[in-house]
């Protein structure tokens, strides 16, 4: 749990320009494993290293370095009718805590009988550690709660 | 228990039921509170207290969608009503979820059927109704005059006030025809306001000067703090301590402060007294407020005196008695599940001089009409009525960061009251403090949107949240519905539960009266957008469940009627005593004892009924 | 759970630790070393505020209620006694000083002007922490004399501190402060006691009352003032609530000090806590790494807030809730750091050091 994998090294590497936060930042949500956790349980161990093969491979090839980093990104993961799908899940795993559920024809084609493919959040926190809520200026609802008039003056953003 | 003849018997532990219970104990009556949901959400120690409400938070942050009932364990033994089962009924009767919904329109409101009912995730709103929300009929032609004015319950409304902890500074109440003396002179509310908003701040500057017509008249729509019942700053100049008994008097009366130093306490959870102290911005009353600095009915019962008072969790009550020589009652039949969603009960009746029905308006009608009670009239299960919610949304010029705060701080009562009611609904107006979230399911939805179909991702991705997601502007008009004979509950033998108990069969529909109403809000919405140039993004689309001659509406959970207080016999089914015409021992208490609706939220008025029910109950007792 | 609600037993007098024999301390004899004093006091109650916070934000999410609990609650009492230190001085004319960089002591310290019997870590929750915890809040005694300086209870300080408070009021009045700098008691909440308006050598004893009896207990008893001074539910002293973490056990309304707890078990699982370095600082990071600047960021929100509760007690009580929106938003930085490895099984944490 204490010691970062490979493979965790891999998914807060791509993490990073997939989200537009930092390596620290997604550290501090305490998710970064339990996400990665998801996708091997959803997708495979074998389609999850696959993918991270990928990014990792990206990542280099780019010297993680605008704009030929955005373009690969655009042209190997989102426009990717395999990883295309997988990638928007982990910017939404990131964003929001939940998993979203990949297309029928998406598991037609690639992932045929794969498990807890639902939407669902991964845990009660990974609902509260939503980036999304940061990137407006708020508050997951429901927690990390600002205080008493809080809502009455711009936020504190940090 | 089973044998042992209480003074009273109560059905239902939400606010009403716990004011009365509360009320009558502290009076030294013995109290028998039967209540349908789960054993565990009645836990009044510490340890269990804090455990069972952990559990709701739990379900609260797993749920995909976080509707107000999504907190709250759905037991099939006594099941609530949930928004997400709602549906538009296409000829056929839609027995998707509790409700059996016969149209022609979905009623869109729920309610929750645990210990503490519906103020669980109730959002807080205390308004008052207005004087002439009691007189629609004298005055506008419109339904019926109340049997009781506001003069009448001005001080059971203060009672409510102190019970509740309404946060409010009542120099900036301004309603329309609130006449001179609507608070009474140096009247004060427990706590300063609930601060407003920043969306508010930047909405009232925006609507400064603005002037909007309605229906050829010219109006400057004005906004004002609202009252909530959640904690605030205590005000040094309240002065009440508590609402007590006297017994010389057979009045219930507002008690001061035993010292001058004295001073108001907010009330914090039921687990810690210091938790919840102030609202601290959780966002997210309804479903759930995290701290319990909001009100719910948890604090009522709590504060009732134990010694007498018999609570019976997991007692769904299914029947009254009549003795059909006088008419009284004479026992309350209920099934008690030994586990959630059990196919067994075990069956009993309760026994008290007087019985109190406070199970929420739709589960009281359906009491009445298994029991074959209240018949007379003919009108228990009339009159249905809700709070028929238009919502208008666009973006703001600035960033005025919603999704915080308390879901409304301010509103616009401009169009609460006027000569207009003679021809369709009056309205009030919350500014909503959580974004797009009700209509459109933000924010979520635009996460999706913008990293499916936007193709975002990255800082654009986080800069395109920043800048629109926090500019949105989100508008309520909630418009009164008119008491009609034919929205009404009513029970069917075809329908039942998991223990054999009725489902409600439900017919409900929208008159002209508040079809008129819709357009003449979205004209002032279109008036309002325009003048503080916000880009409206309002869209009703056709297959909403609540979608009608081009326009949407929502239920506000405002669920009132079925058991309306009238001036006769033949014309209501309780009395201006709040007691049953047709049953001396019978008193029904809640929102369904409303004649009409008004504009306010509808939680404080029968809280303050609830308190006259209570003091009726007491004098009738001695 | 019955056991921590209600106490049946004998109501004590609201005394403090006997009347002191007053022949062997450094007696406090001139306006200004009261007023340093309390300073002082303002600072002692400050020091034990980071080390609970750094074991109360090291707990893992849902678990260990009860002792997060019990150390949430303390916490509050300790911003509340700062507070009341701080009213006490300003009712005597001094002007609290919360924002200079002296102000923050440089973990691991000596609580200050105490016997340095013991030194205080920031260090994840454990039992070795509470252990310090019970250090910082042990009664002093009956017997305990009053110390100006070098205390070795915080009871005996604040006995000083009442001494040189009646001393000096026999001599003629010393509560010439501004009242509108009081803090006022409905800007106080979230916590037990009550704030405390002080104006006169009645009003100052009742705020020490408060702040030595929610921390050590009153007399002989395991029950700290609140109950007797504001009428609330009864609480045991923060010395005894810490014992019933330590001893993992709870305290029955019969038990007395010597007695320790004797109850049902009190739940707590000490490895459901996160792995973060004992008296972190800011340099075991590269300067200009991402972890530095997060451990930056919440020094320079903590540096802000105290010199927010700085403009709070000296003249614009208004900033006191802008104070406590920077307190909520410190917790969640804190608990953010705590997710971030170190590389050697350590994970960061908040380091509570003052920077510009």
């Amino acid at each position: 749990m204490e010691k970062t994998t490979a493979g965790l090294d891999a998914f807060l590497a791509i993490s990073v320009p997939l989200t537009g936060y930092t390596r620290v930042a997604l550290l501090a949500t305490g998710m970064a494993q339990l996400y990665l956790d998801a996708l091997h349980r959803i997708i495979g161990s074998a389609m999850t290293d696959e993918y991270l093969a990928l990014t990792d491979r990206i990542l280099k090839d780019t010297g993680g370095k605008e704009p030929a980093l955005d373009r690969a990104i655009r042209q190997q993961l989102l426009a990717s009718l395999q990883y295309g799908p997988i990638t928007r899940n982990i910017i939404q795993l990131w964003y929001w805590g939940s998993w979203l559920q990949l297309p029928p024809d998406w598991v037609a084609k690639y992932g045929k009988g794969i498990k807890g493919n639902d939407n669902h959040f991964i845990t009660p926190e990974a609902y509260q550690q939503g980036l999304i809520w940061n990137a407006m200026g708020s508050h997951p609802q429901g927690s990390k709660q600002p205080g008493f008039g809080s809502w009455s003056i711009a936020p504190m953003v940090s | 228990m089973e044998n042992k003849e209480y003074d009273v018997v109560i059905v239902g532990s939400g606010i009403a039921g716990s004011i009365v219970a509360k009320m009558l104990t502290q009076a030294g009556k013995q109290v028998l509170l039967l209540d349908a949901g789960l054993e565990a959400g009645m836990a009044f120690d510490e340890e269990g207290a804090y455990k069972n409400y952990q559990d709701y938070m739990k379900s609260y942050f797993m749920a995909q969608a976080k509707v107000p009932n999504a907190p709250y364990p759905n037991v099939k033994d006594a099941q609530s009503p949930n928004v997400l089962d709602m549906t538009q009924i296409n000829g056929k009767p839609d027995t998707k979820g509790y409700f059996v919904q016969e149209g022609k329109l979905p009623f869109a409101s729920d309610y929750a059927r645990a210990a503490g009912g519906t103020t669980l995730h109730w959002l807080g709103t205390c308004l008052r109704m207005l004087p002439n929300d009691f007189k629609m009929h004298s005055k506008y032609g419109q339904a019926v005059d109340w049997p009781i004015d506001y003069e009448y319950l001005k001080p059971y409304y203060e009672m409510a006030e102190r019970e509740i902890g309404v946060s409010c500074d009542v120099s900036e109440q301004k309603y329309p025809n609130m006449g001179n003396n609507f608070f009474g002179k140096d009247y004060v509310f427990p706590m300063l306001k609930i601060p407003q908003s920043y969306i508010d701040k930047s909405f009232i500057e925006g609507m400064e000067g603005l002037k909007v017509s309605l229906n050829g008249d010219v109006y400057t729509p004005w906004c004002t703090s609202t009252p909530q019942g959640r904690n605030s700053t205590p005000n040094k100049k309240y002065r009440y301590a508590n609402t007590a008994w006297n017994a010389a008097k057979q009045k219930l009366e507002l008690q001061p402060f035993a010292k001058e130093s004295d001073e108001y306490v907010p009330v914090g959870a039921i687990w810690d007294p210091y938790s919840g102290q102030r609202c601290e911005g959780n966002a997210s009353c309804v479903p759930i407020c995290p701290v319990q600095a909001k009100y719910n009915a948890l604090k009522t019962l709590k504060s009732a005196k134990k010694e007498h008072l018999t609570l019976l969790s997991q007692a769904v009550a299914t029947e009254i008695h009549i003795d059909t020589g006088n008419g009284n009652i004479t026992g309350v039949s209920y099934k008690q599940y030994p586990h959630a969603d059990s196919k067994d009960y075990k069956s009993g009746t309760a026994k008290g001089k007087i019985y109190v029905l406070a199970a929420n308006a739709i589960e009281n009608a359906k009491i009445l009409l298994a029991s074959g009670a209240c018949k007379t009239s003919g009108q228990v299960g009339c009159n249905l009525m809700d709070h028929t919610v238009l919502l208008t949304w666009g973006l703001m010029k600035d960033k005025v960061f919603p999704f915080r705060g308390p879901g409304s701080t301010t509103n616009i009562p401009t169009f609460r009251d006027g000569d207009f009611r003679k021809k369709h609904a009056a309205w009030i107006s919350p500014i909503d403090n959580w974004g797009w979230g009700w209509p459109t399911g933000s924010p979520d939805t635009d996460l999706d949107h913008a990293v499916s179909t936007l193709n975002l991702f990255g800082k654009e991705l986080r800069t395109y949240i920043g800048d629109t997601l926090s500019r949105q502007l989100l508008l309520h008009f909630e418009c009164e519905q008119l008491p009609l004979k034919t929205n009404r509950v009513t029970i069917d033998d075809k329908y039942r539960d998991n223990i054999g108990n009725y489902r409600p069969v439900i017919k409900y529909d929208v008159d002209d009266y508040s079809l008129k109403a819709f357009k003449a809000a979205k004209s002032v919405s279109d008036q309002i957008f325009a003048g503080m140039g916000v880009q409206d993004f309002t869209n009703y689309p056709s297959d909403e469940p609540d979608y009608v001659d081009g326009f949407v509406f929502r239920g506000a959970g405002h669920v009132v009627g079925t058991h309306c207080m009238g001036t006769t016999k033949q014309n209501s089914v309780v009395n201006s005593q709040q007691q049953a015409w047709d049953h001396q021992n019978l008193y029904l208490v809640g929102a369904g004892n409303m004649a009409t609706l008004g504009t306010s939220n509808p939680t404080l008025t029968l809280a303050a009924l609830s308190f006259a029910a209570a003091e009726n109950i007491l004098k009738a007792l001695k | 759970m019955e056991a921590n609600t209600l106490i049946s037993g004998v109501r004590h007098r609201l005394i403090r630790s006997g009347e002191p024999s007053l022949k062997e301390f450094n007696s406090i004899t001139t306006i200004e070393g009261l007023r340093e004093h309390l300073q002082v006091a303002i600072e002692l109650e400050h020091s034990t505020i980071p080390p609970y916070l750094y074991a109360l934000y090291s707990i893992r999410d849902r678990t260990n209620d009860a002792s997060s609990r019990v150390i949430k609650g303390v916490v509050m009492e300790e911003m509340l006694h700062m507070i009341l230190a701080c009213n006490i001085l300003n009712a005597i004319g001094g002007k609290p000083d919360i924002s200079s960089p002296k102000f923050i002591p440089e973990y691991p310290t000596y609580l200050p002007h105490s016997n340095e019997a013991f030194k205080v870590n920031l260090e994840k929750f454990s039992r070795p922490a509470i252990e310090t915890f019970l250090k910082i809040e042990k009664p002093g005694g009956r017997d305990a004399p009053p110390q100006s300086d070098r205390y070795a209870s915080i009871g005996q300080f604040y006995e000083a501190i009442v001494d040189g408070l009646k001393r000096l009021s026999a001599k003629g009045n010393i509560f010439t402060g501004d009242r509108s700098l009081q803090i006022r008691p409905e800007q106080f909440y979230g916590g037990g006691g009550g704030l405390i308006e002080v104006y006169d050598l009645a009003t100052a004893e009742e705020a020490i009352s408060e702040i030595v009896g929610q921390g050590e207990g009153i007399d002989d008893t395991i029950e700290d003032s609140n109950h007797k001074l504001f009428g609330e539910e009864v609480e045991y002293a923060h010395y005894f609530r810490f014992n019933e973490i330590y001893k993992e056990q709870y305290y029955k309304p019969t038990d007395t000090p010597k007695s320790g707890p004797t109850g049902e078990k009190f739940p707590v699982d000490w490895t459901q806590v996160h792995n973060i370095k004992e008296n972190i600082k800011m340099k075991d990071f590269k300067k200009g790494t991402e972890e530095w600047d997060m451990m930056y960021q919440f020094n320079k929100r903590y540096c802000d807030m105290l010199q927010m509760l700085h403009l709070t007690t000296n003249g614009k009580r208004e900033k006191l809730k802008d104070a406590v929106l920077m307190m909520y938003e410190l917790k969640y930085l804190a608990q953010g750091l705590m997710n971030v490895p170190m590389g050697n099984g350590l994970y960061a944490a908040p380091s509570f050091e003052y920077v510009e």
